[in-house]
C-alpha cells in the first residue's frame, strides 16, 4: 500500500551523481570551503585599491562635514617586507602639546574613574579600574618621556590593523565558522557581512578617533588606542561572528 | 547644517556603527531565560498517557475493531494527522517503502506491532498486543495493553507504558517516562530518567539470592565520646563493620557505615553516605553529596541523593509489599539491582556494566 506524502520521509530514489557524492563528502566540503576562502582572499587583495579610493572620499565627504580644525585626510604606507609599500588611509590633525591643564584634567580623570568604578558590579568594575590604571600609567610614561607618535600615525596603525583584519578575514572564517557551517550560502554572507562592517566602519572609526583626541588631548592617544584600538575590532568581528555561527541553529 | 547638527550626525552614526554588531546579542539577552522544558514534561507523561489511551478508546476503537480481519487502513484524522491501522498478522515493515527512514504516522495495530530497525517514528505507536522495537529504532511515544520490548540502542525519547511488562535490550535508551504494570528490566548499559513499576529490574539478575540470613543484633555500636559541645570528631561518623543500630543517624558531614551493619532509624548526612556490603536499612536514607552503597545492600525506605548515587551490585530498594524511591541527579546502578516503585535520574541515569567497572 502506498502512504500519503505528508505521512513518510523516503531518500532519494535517484542516486547521486559522482560529483553530488564529492561535494557531499568532508574532503569536496572542506576543498571548497578552501577554494572560497582563497577566492575571497583574492578578491580582497584585488579591490583594496578601489577600497582606498572609497576611504579616501569616504574621509573628505566626512571632514567637510565635520568643523574639525585642521584636519586633513591623506595617505600614510608602511614598508612591509614580501609586499612593498602598504598604502592606508589616515588623518592629519595637528594639536598642540598637552599644557598643565590637560595634565591635571587627565589625572583627575583617572582617578576619578578608578573611584566610582566602586560604584559598578565587581566584573565590570575591575576592567574599568584596570582601564584606569593603565591611564594612569601612560600618563606617567609621558610625563618621563613625551611620545613621538602624532594623529597620523596613531589613525594609520588604526587603519593598518583594520585592513589586515580584513584581509585574513576569508581565512579565519574558513578556519572557524566553515568548520561548523555547511551551508556555502551562509559562509559567503557571514564572510560578507562582517568584511563590509569593517569596510563602512573605518573612516568612521578614523574620524571618531580624531576627534576625540581633538577634544581630550593626546595625552589619552595609548588609552584610546587600548579601547577602541584593535581590541574593539575584534570585540565587533566576534560579535558579528557569534551571529552568523547561530544562522544554522535557527534554520533546524 | 549647523556644526552642532553635524556633530549630532556624526555621534549618532558613530553609535550606530558600534552598536551594530552587538544587536542580536542584545537581543539574545532581552530574551527570557530558556526553561528545561524536562521537569514539567515528566509531571504530565502519566496525564498524556492517559490522554492518549483516551483519544485511542475514543477515535480509532471502530478503526481498531474493523482492521482486525481485514486490510490495513491509512488515512488522516481531524487535525490532519496521518495515521495507519494494521490488523492481526500484519506487519508495518510490509505497508512502507523499504528507504523509509522516517515515519510521521500515527502507528496504531490491533495485534501485534513490530517497529523496523533504524526507523525514527515521530508519532505516538499504539498496540492491543505485544510491541517489539527493534534496534537503532528511535520512537516518541509507546503504549501497549500488553509487553513491550525495546530493541538493542533503541531509543524512546518522551514516554513508553506498557500495561504488563517492559524489557529495554542493551545500550537502549529510556528517555522522559517510563511505566509498567507489573516489571520494568533494563539490560546492561540502558540509560533511564524516570521509572514506574511494581518491579524495576537492573541488568542480569542472580540465579539465587547471595543475601545472608541476618541474625539478631549480636553487637550495638556505643557512640564516639563526645569532644566538647560536639558528638565524637564533630562532622563525619564511621560505623565499624558488624553493628546495629537503632536510632536515626544525621550528620554535617560524611557518614560510613561498615559492612554488614543493621540500622533501623533515618540517614542523613550532608557531605555524602558511604554503605558497605550486606547493609540493611529500615528506613529513608538522604544525602546532599553522593551516596555509594556496596553490594547485596537493602534500604526498606526512600535512597535520595541530591547529587550522585551508586548502587551496589545485587542491592534492593524498597519491598515488594512497600513500594519505594530511588532518586539522584547521576544515578549509576549495578546489574543484579532490584527498585520497587519509582527510579528517577535527574541528568543521568544508567545501568552500569559491571563487566567493564569490575
Amino acid at each position: 500500500m502506498n502512504l500519503p506524502d505528508a505521512a513518510l520521509t523516503t531518500s532519494p530514489t535517484t542516486p547521486p551523481s559522482l560529483l553530488q557524492r564529492f561535494a557531499a563528502s568532508r574532503f569536496g566540503q572542506a576543498l571548497v570551503a578552501l577554494l572560497m576562502a582563497a577566492g575571497l582572499t583574492w578578491l580582497s587583495f584585488r579591490l583594496l585599491p578601489a577600497l582606498l579610493r572609497f576611504w579616501d572620499a569616504a574621509l573628505l565627504h566626512l571632514l567637510s562635514w565635520l568643523p574639525l580644525s585642521d584636519a586633513m585626510a591623506g595617505r600614510m604606507s608602511l614598508e612591509l617586507p614580501l609586499w612593498g609599500e602598504f598604502e592606508t588611509p589616515a588623518i592629519q590633525l595637528w594639536l598642540a602639546a598637552a599644557d598643565s591643564q590637560a595634565w591635571l584634567g587627565n589625572l583627575g580623570g583617572a582617578a576619578l574613574l578608578f573611584l566610582l568604578a566602586s560604584l559598578l558590579r565587581p566584573a565590570l568594575r575591575s576592567v574599568v579600574r584596570a582601564l584606569a590604571g593603565f591611564h594612569l600609567a601612560t600618563l606617567l610614561l609621558q610625563a618621563a618621556s613625551p611620545l613621538d607618535y602624532d594623529v597620523a600615525q596613531h589613525t594609520h596603525h588604526l587603519a593598518v590593523i583594520s585592513i589586515g583584519l580584513l584581509l585574513s578575514l576569508p581565512l579565519v572564517m574558513a578556519a572557524t565558522h566553515y568548520i561548523v557551517e555547511r551551508s556555502h550560502e551562509r559562509r559567503l554572507l557571514a564572510t560578507l557581512m562582517i568584511a563590509a562592517f569593517l569596510v563602512l566602519s573605518l573612516p568612521l572609526k578614523l574620524l571618531a578617533h580624531a576627534a576625540l583626541l581633538q577634544f581630550m588631548s593626546p595625552l589619552a592617544m595609548p588609552t584610546l588606542f587600548l579601547v577602541f584600538g584593535p581590541a574593539f575590532d575584534i570585540l565587533c568581528v566576534s560579535a558579528l561572528y557569534a551571529w552568523a555561527i547561530t544562522w544554522r541553529h535557527h534554520a533546524g | 547644517m549647523s556644526p552642532l547638527q553635524a556633530w549630532l550626525a556624526f555621534v549618532a552614526l558613530c553609535a550606530f556603527g558600534l552598536l551594530l554588531p552587538f544587536l542580536p546579542a542584545l537581543r539574545t539577552l532581552r530574551r527570557p531565560e530558556a526553561r528545561n522544558p524536562a521537569p514539567e514534561a515528566e509531571k504530565d507523561a502519566p496525564a498524556r498517557i492517559e490522554a492518549f489511551r483516551g483519544m485511542v478508546a475514543q477515535q480509532f476503537a471502530q478503526l481498531l475493531q474493523v482492521v482486525r480481519e481485514s486490510e490495513p487502513i491509512q488515512g488522516a484524522n481531524e487535525s490532519g494527522r496521518p495515521f495507519i491501522v494494521l490488523g492481526f498478522n500484519k506487519h508495518l515493515a510490509e505497508c512502507i517503502p523499504p528507504a523509509t527512514r522516517r515515519l510521521r504516522s500515527l502507528v496504531l495495530s490491533a495485534g501485534h506491532l513490530d517497529i523496523p530497525g533504524e526507523l525514527v517514528c515521530d508519532r505516538e505507536i499504539f498496540a492491543e498486543g505485544r510491541i517489539n522495537v527493534a534496534h537503532n529504532a528511535v520512537v516518541k511515544s509507546v503504549l501497549s495493553h500488553r509487553d513491550i520490548a525495546i530493541g538493542i540502542r533503541a531509543r524512546v525519547t518522551r514516554w513508553v507504558r506498557s500495561d504488563r511488562r517492559l524489557d529495554v535490550a542493551e545500550g537502549g535508551s529510556v528517555k522522559g517516562f517510563a511505566s509498567a504494570g507489573i516489571e520494568i528490566a533494563l539490560a546492561r548499559r540502558t540509560r533511564f530518567e524516570q521509572l514506574e513499576a511494581p518491579r524495576i529490574s537492573f541488568g542480569r539478575q542472580p540465579d539465587s539470592p547471595a543475601r545472608p540470613a541476618l541474625e539478631d543484633p549480636v553487637a550495638r555500636f556505643d557512640p564516639p565520646s563526645r569532644r566538647g559541645e560536639q558528638l565524637g570528631n564533630g562532622r563525619n561518623l564511621v560505623i565499624p563493620p558488624g553493628h546495629t543500630v537503632r536510632g536515626d543517624l544525621i550528620v554535617a558531614g560524611l557518614l560510613e557505615i561498615g559492612d554488614g551493619c543493621r540500622i533501623f532509624g533515618q540517614l542523613r548526612a550532608d557531605k555524602g553516605i558511604v554503605l558497605g556490603q550486606d547493609v540493611q536499612i529500615e528506613g529513608a536514607v538522604y544525602a546532599d553529596g553522593p551516596i555509594s552503597t556496596g553490594a547485596n545492600c537493602l534500604v526498606s525506605g526512600p535512597l535520595i541523593s541530591a547529587s550522585s548515587l551508586r548502587l551496589g551490585p545485587c542491592s534492593r530498594v524498597g519491598k515488594p509489599d512497600e513500594p519505594s524511591t530511588l532518586a539522584a541527579d547521576e544515578l549509576l546502578v549495578s546489574e543484579g539491582c532490584v527498585a520497587y516503585g519509582t527510579v528517577r535520574a535527574g541528568r543521568r541515569g544508567e545501568v552500569i556494566d559491571t563487566r567493564i567497572s569490575a
